[in-house]
């Protein structure tokens, strides 16, 4: 499962950063970003605002020019190449569609300032119409156009020079939540059509983790973990990854033993702890480990949960959220700190299962547990 | 109406005729409810008085049967026909309307490559330069018209050149207080214009000419159009800095009307002033529109093609 943060082997690296540093005035943006992107593959940037991914993306496109580190395309080097010279195109967050051309002008414009033949550029830009289904719309001035449609406008407009790699600023931030899905759903379909590396900048986990074959997790200008999705959630390497992906319970412990495949940990008020761990070389020397696991791998009973494998602690229900399908349980363990666990409401009822003050049973499998390095 | 309509259509009837008749309360004016209070509305009309009222009078009289001009004598348009008959009027609105076209085209181009200088680049001197630029519209125009004649006679700018070169003096002097008005113009469009545009056509392979010439200057356009429009009116009508460069052979159509003027006022200088003011609100409305225009929103605002 971990191997999954690796790449195919049989894909073809199309994009290289190494030590990709940006720094405006004695603010560091970006810090020592190593990247490999494969040929295809659809990528995504991940972070809290502010963590320095649209400066990546914008040195990517050619916008920022990297302080330190150089950036390869195909095996070149193009950290300091001017962006209308590099084979890469970007839609931008505010779409940036030209106002005072129409739809099919938009589209042309690239094909237009290279010089490309009329007929050729005729037959391409209706190739490119096609594909983001504008084609009927063609003559349209943007101002008659939704959201959604300049967006495709866009993309038809990026996609029509035949980049190397397409860079997507937020793309879908600015769309309603319907039209966010299906747009989603286009923009997988598009790479799966063309078979163009996608790179694409988001704060929305949602999106990272539903459209992208890996994701870069970004804070404060570095990158914390690149792992597929489903790695990324359940086998979060750092406290930051895990608490920006999805909802975690997190406690710290003290490390009593190491042995190769687990920790025994020490928490406060719970006793002895044991979690599964890929290489516990890491933590080497550390007294205080973090312990982590998500509310929907606890559960919560009435009665003692039976299985040997099961951690199990007593405790009162603090409070509950009720959001239809499922509710977030509050239960304040014996001793200890609160803990929170989502209840799936499989069977309709009249009346909450879980009232504030009940005693019940919190428990889990030790190994759905993780220890977190800093 | 049919049976089944109106059954239908009753008990609806009967719903409005319970529901009492809407009343209206009568609010009491506010402070500054300007339309409902007689001394908020006395100033309003004083001002339009003074303004629109000689003006008025000017082109009614135009209209005047009558050489003194003071009493109403009865209605012709001889004054007009005697106006564009009167060669040296004529030569002086013919100079007139070259200097103003002459001072539109470079006024414009100058104006609007400092606004987009102003705009793009961070450079030494950058306030000092923009601060400058703002300065011929605040100087007095008889400080410039003043300095404008001392300095061209300082130069020894030749005096007998022939017609139009003779008119490139007061052109200059023209260019210099009307240029900043079109920076002004085409700097406030400039602000709202989306430098992700910009950026986006870079992206698609644009050089820098390439981001002026397609994505800049049709951003601009309506300002641009504006700001010359401007340029246009303020050369046409102004008096003071042309009175203190003008020449025996460059009199222009408002120094003409003022020695007019002095002599008498006759119906004949009305026609002349009528025409003047007409011009000048034309184009001064057609720049306030494309001007109005340009500050939309910079999605909203379709280009003139």
């Amino acid at each position: 499962m971990y191997a999954a943060s690796e790449h195919n082997a049989d894909q073809r690296t199309i994009l290289s950063l190494r030590g990709v540093t940006k720094v405006f005035g004695d603010f560091t943006a970006v810090e020592d970003v190593n990247l490999d992107i494969a040929e295809n593959e659809f990528f995504a940037l991940l972070g809290p605002s502010g963590c320095g991914k649209t400066t990546l993306l914008r040195m990517l496109a050619g916008f920022e020019m990297p302080n330190a580190g150089t950036i390869h395309l195909d095996g070149k080097d193009m950290s300091l190449q001017p962006p209308n010279r590099r084979p890469v195109n970007m839609v931008f967050q505010s779409y940036a569609v030209f106002p005072h051309m129409s739809v099919r002008e938009n589209v042309a414009y690239g094909l237009k300032v290279a010089g490309v033949g009329r007929s050729e550029a005729r037959d391409r830009v209706e190739e490119a119409l096609q594909l983001v289904k504008l084609d009927n719309q063609a003559d349209k001035q943007p101002d008659q156009l939704s959201g959604g449609q300049r967006q495709r406008v866009a993309l038809a407009r990026a996609l029509i020079k035949r980049p190397r790699v397409l860079l997507l600023d937020e793309p879908l931030s600015a769309l309603d939540a319907k039209l966010r899905e299906a747009m989603q759903m286009e923009l997988v379909r598009l790479r799966h059509a063309l078979g163009i590396t996608f790179i694409i900048v988001t704060h929305d986990q949602d999106e990272a983790l539903s459209m992208a074959d890996r994701v870069a997790v970004m804070n404060d200008g570095q990158v914390q973990q690149v792992a597929a999705p489903l790695t990324l959630y359940e086998y979060p390497t750092r406290r930051f990854v895990a608490d920006f992906i999805g909802k975690m319970n997190l406690f710290s412990g003290r490390l009593e033993s190491r042995h190769e495949d687990r920790l025994d940990v020490r928490v406060a008020g719970l006793g002895p702890m044991t979690a599964p761990t890929q290489d516990s070389s890491i933590f080497e020397g550390r007294e205080e480990v973090d312990l982590a696991v998500r509310p929907e791998k606890v559960r919560v009973t009435a009665e003692a949960p039976e299985g040997e494998s099961r951690v199990r602690r007593q405790g009162t229900v603090k409070n509950v959220a009720y959001y239809g399908d499922m509710s977030y349980v509050f239960v304040t363990l014996d001793g200890a700190f609160t803990i929170n666990a989502n209840v799936q409401n499989e069977a309709r009822r009249n009346d909450p299962a879980l009232r504030p003050g009940d005693r019940v049973w919190c428990s889990w499998e030790a190994h759905d547990m993780l220890v977190l390095a800093d | 109406m049919s049976r089944s309509n109106s059954s239908l259509l009753a008990p609806h009837s009967e719903n409005e005729a319970r529901r009492p008749p809407r009343q209206h309360r009568k609010l009491p004016p506010g402070p500054l409810d300007y339309s409902r209070r007689w001394w908020m509305r006395l100033p309003l009309f004083l001002v339009f008085f003074f303004l629109y009222a000689p003006m008025v009078v000017l082109v009614a009289f135009s209209f005047n049967d009558s050489k003194r001009n003071i009493v109403w004598q009865g209605f012709t348009t001889d004054y007009y026909v005697a106006a564009f008959n009167n060669t040296e009027l004529m030569e002086a609105f013919i100079n007139s309307l070259t200097i103003a076209l002459m001072n539109t085209v470079v006024a414009t181009l100058l104006g609007t490559l400092v606004a987009i200088a102003l705009w793009r680049f961070r450079f030494r001197g950058r306030a000092a330069f923009e601060g400058l630029t703002a300065l011929p519209i605040v100087i007095p125009e008889i400080c410039m018209g003043v300095a404008m004649m001392a300095f061209f006679a300082r130069i020894g700018w030749p005096t007998d050149l022939p017609w139009p070169v003779n008119l490139v003096k007061i052109t200059i002097a023209h260019i210099a207080f009307s240029f900043p008005f079109v920076a002004i113009v085409v700097r406030a469009r400039l602000s709202n214009f989306d430098r992700a545009l910009e950026e986006a056509s870079t992206d698609l392979g644009a050089t820098q000419w390439q981001n002026m010439r397609y994505i800049l200057l049709p951003h601009l356009k309506p300002a641009v159009i504006a700001g010359a429009l401007i340029a246009f009116t303020l050369s046409l009508d102004d008096f003071v800095i042309t009175f203190f460069t003008a020449g025996p052979n460059t009199i222009t159509l408002p120094v003409k009307i003022f020695s007019m003027v002095r002599f008498s006022v006759t119906p004949e200088v009305n026609a002349a002033s009528t025409i003047l003011i007409l011009i000048t609100i034309v184009t001064a409305t057609l720049a306030m529109w494309l001007q109005g225009r340009s500050l939309m929103h910079p999605l909203r605002s379709r280009q003139t093609e």
